[in-house]
């Protein structure tokens, strides 16, 4: 059982409640690691409750994988829900901050999709762009920016989602 | 204000958790513990190596049901113990593992036996336990029995640093305790247990296969009387053995790489497998493309990660196994009186009487399967066996008849060599009213024979008795089959002369050369008040038969004798 390999390769999302505390994600990443399962995308925050957090972890795999291994983070006992979001009616956005050389706003704003750019800093060396937007825009334009040579650094937070009700 | 040190308190939720016996070794890091052990009535038992002090407390364990507990201090201490508790794990015993840690201040700087033990034992338990304050104490040891005597039993690690023993504070003890990420109580659903029987009465040709989790909820009782009222018969995996008596007509014994003809070829006809806490180990099924290839798989386990893991369940049904055995028998009663599988009965009839008292591939009259069936018919039936890993394990995974839950301990999962020799001490400091044995090689012996030492200082006798063939018999085994006799490291040069060995320890030692002095010498064993070892030369090529070689499927067994 191998998420990195197989055939059936499609988009998985784990939404975790967790216990706000050391040493948890170390936990619920060795379970990834012993199945040398590649995690794609890992954000964590605080959640409504100050001693629980959430963390949304994406990968790919196939369905079967995904649904055993939702019940081993399941069984795993800092771990309080899981759920498994439908990448279809999950609403899904990250951030990215992007240190661009002069001429990269320009590319910047030339990449369609559904995100939002901001300047946060400018100078004559370049800028500091804000991206928000979905995981697939901001891959489209970090893509951009390399083509066009005008790219730095940049620095993602890792896909947040929620279902939608 | 009433103030106590964080050793006081562990001493006092141990005694308050009802804990008689702890096994370990001392160092410098967990000294505080030790000076508070001797304000207890709690018995310590020294083990000569960490590793034997968990393998003492999984014995003990196993034959009493209760949690054992184990501790060592930190560094090489708690390295050492994790492949006592690595082997508790894989085998599901409730075990609680102690481990001293250097001061809080010195963590994560390299500081003298200092190990990272969180990092290493979260992976071979069902939690590992950091403590940075005297306070938690309490909880932290409540916690970890709940863990690990709920649900699918397990290990808990705690790791406690030196200040966090010797610290001071107000200390409440909780009576239980609520874990958000961890619900073991789930109950069985009785629409699926339904549905579990319509599948059982529609089949035509059932078998169960029961497995360690059988015996670990208690839930054999049940299972035998489902058995008895459906007519239903009954393979086992290694784990699983003593959950139904073997010597029952409706039992097969064991299925698997070394299993019995009976059970093998059974379970390969059936077109229901009634599989109840058992997690398809690669060693049970072997191929799982040619596991009972035609038959609707039933899984009951409390564990809901086993459903689907290695064997795709048709059906499933998680939960309380003693709950939802007993809602099925409930059910069944009901609903059937007696099954209807008289074609079936025939058959199983044919197979069994042709297969169960078959011995195959042995080399003399004195081999080990006349070993194993001797000391059947000689131990009363509650005796505790507990043996080493290798060939002796399988010769008495085929041969030794279990008659009770609880009387059969092996490392199953992990395969521990060492394991049987410091277990029979823990299983015999559980049940000192009865005999335990461990069924060793010399191989596995020796890797935890100073265990001698623990076994006569802490007057906790039991009887080894070692198959010598002068090897690591299993896998030279492996060689002579699948690498064309060339013997790489298995042949030993020089074995002690374990006679004197054990006499050097102030154990009894003989050494016997046909049935008859085996027998005499066994029946003077298991009524000695010290431990004797009993030396069994047998032929260095003895191999164990039946044998499912890896790779092949259930159905294709080796014999030993050229029949396949």
């Amino acid at each position: 059982m191998n998420g990195a390999e197989g055939s059936s390769q499609t988009p998985i999302i784990y939404s975790l409640i967790v216990e706000n505390k050391p040493g948890v994600l170390f936990r619920v990443a060795s379970q990834f690691r012993r199945r040398s399962f590649n995690i794609e995308s890992v954000a964590v925050g605080v959640t409504e409750r100050p001693d629980t957090s959430r963390m949304i972890i994406t990968m790919r795999g196939d369905q079967q994988m995904a649904e055993d291994f939702a019940r081993v983070l399941r069984r795993t006992v800092d771990v309080i829900d899981v759920d498994r979001m439908d990448p279809g009616r999950a609403v899904q956005r990250e951030l990215a901050l992007i240190r661009v050389k002069p001429g990269g706003k320009e590319i910047a704003g030339g990449v369609r999709g559904e995100g939002e750019l901001k300047i946060l800093a400018e100078s004559s060396d370049g800028a500091i762009i804000q991206a928000i937007g979905p995981p697939d825009y901001l891959s489209s334009l970090v893509d951009a920016l390399v083509r066009g040579k005008v790219l730095e650094e940049v620095v993602r937070t890792g896909v947040v989602a929620l279902e939608v009700r | 204000m009433n103030l106590m040190s964080g050793s006081r308190a562990l001493i006092k939720a141990l005694e308050r958790e009802g804990v008689d016996v702890v096994f370990g070794i001392p160092g410098g890091a967990i000294m505080p513990v030790y000076d508070e052990l001797l304000n207890s009535d709690i018995r310590h038992v020294l083990a000569r190596h960490e590793q034997s002090a968990a393998h003492m407390a999984d014995g003990y364990a196993r034959a009493s049901g209760r949690v054992g507990v184990c501790m060592a201090t930190s560094g090489p201490g708690a390295t050492n113990l994790v492949t006592g508790v690595a082997t508790a794990y894989m085998d599901s015993t409730p075990l609680v593992a102690i481990t001293g840690q250097v001061p809080t201040s010195m963590m994560a700087r390299d500081a003298f036996q200092e190990i990272d033990a969180v990092g290493i034992y979260t992976h071979v338990t069902k939690y590992s336990f950091q403590l940075l304050r005297s306070s938690e104490v309490p909880y932290v040891t409540k916690a970890a029995f709940f863990l690990a005597s709920t649900g699918r039993t397990g290990p808990v690690h705690i790791d406690m640093p030196k200040d966090v023993q010797t610290g001071e504070a107000e200390m409440s003890f909780p009576d239980h305790v609520d874990i958000r990420g961890y619900r073991p109580y789930v109950p069985p659903d009785p629409a699926a247990v339904a549905r579990a029987l319509d599948l059982l009465l529609e089949s035509e040709r059932p078998i169960i296969l029961a497995g360690g989790g059988v015996i670990k909820s208690g839930a054999h009782d049940y299972l035998l009387q489902l058995a008895e009222s459906a007519l239903i018969p009954v393979a086992t995996t290694l784990m699983g053995k003593g959950a139904v008596p073997e010597d029952h007509p409706l039992s097969l014994g064991p299925v698997g790489m070394h299993g019995t003809v009976q059970a093998n070829k059974l379970v390969n006809e059936a077109d229901l497998v009634l599989a109840i806490g058992v997690r398809f180990s690669d060693r049970t099924t072997m191929e799982v493309r040619g596991f009972a290839p035609d038959a609707t798989i039933v899984h009951f386990d409390v564990d809901p990660t086993e459903v689907g893991k290695n064997v795709k369940a048709h059906h499933a049904v998680t939960g309380d196994l003693k709950a939802s055995i007993g809602l099925l028998l409930r059910m069944f009663q009901e609903r059937a009186r007696t099954g209807s599988w008289g074609a079936w009965r025939r058959r199983v009839e044919e197979v069994v009487s042709q297969w169960r008292d078959a011995v195959v591939g042995v080399k003399s009259e004195f081999s080990p399967p006349h070993i194993l069936r001797a000391m059947r018919e000689i131990l009363p039936p509650d005796s505790i066996v507990t043996t080493e890993v290798g060939q002796n394990q399988m010769w008495a995974e085929l041969y030794f008849k279990v008659l009770r839950p609880r009387t059969f301990i092996t490392s199953g999962g992990l395969g521990t060599m060492g394991f049987g020799f410091p277990a029979a001490i823990g299983a015999k400091a559980a049940r000192p009213d009865v005999p335990v044995v461990d069924v060793a090689g010399d191989g596995s012996f020796m890797m935890t024979m100073n265990s001698l030492a623990t076994s006569i200082d802490e007057k906790l006798p039991v009887v080894v008795v070692i198959l010598n063939n002068s090897s690591l018999g299993m896998v030279a085994q492996w060689q002579r089959l699948f690498y064309n006799r060339r013997y790489a490291a298995t042949i030993f040069g020089a074995n002690p002369d374990f006679v004197r060995l054990a006499e050097s320890f102030g154990a009894e030692g003989v050494r016997v050369y046909s049935m008859d002095e085996f027998r005499n010498a066994f029946r003077t064993a298991i009524r000695s008040d010290v431990t004797t070892v009993i030396d069994v030369p047998i032929h260095p090529e003895e191999d164990v038969f039946p044998f499912v070689g890896p790779g092949r499927t259930l159905n294709e067994m080796l014999l030993g004798d050229g029949r396949e």
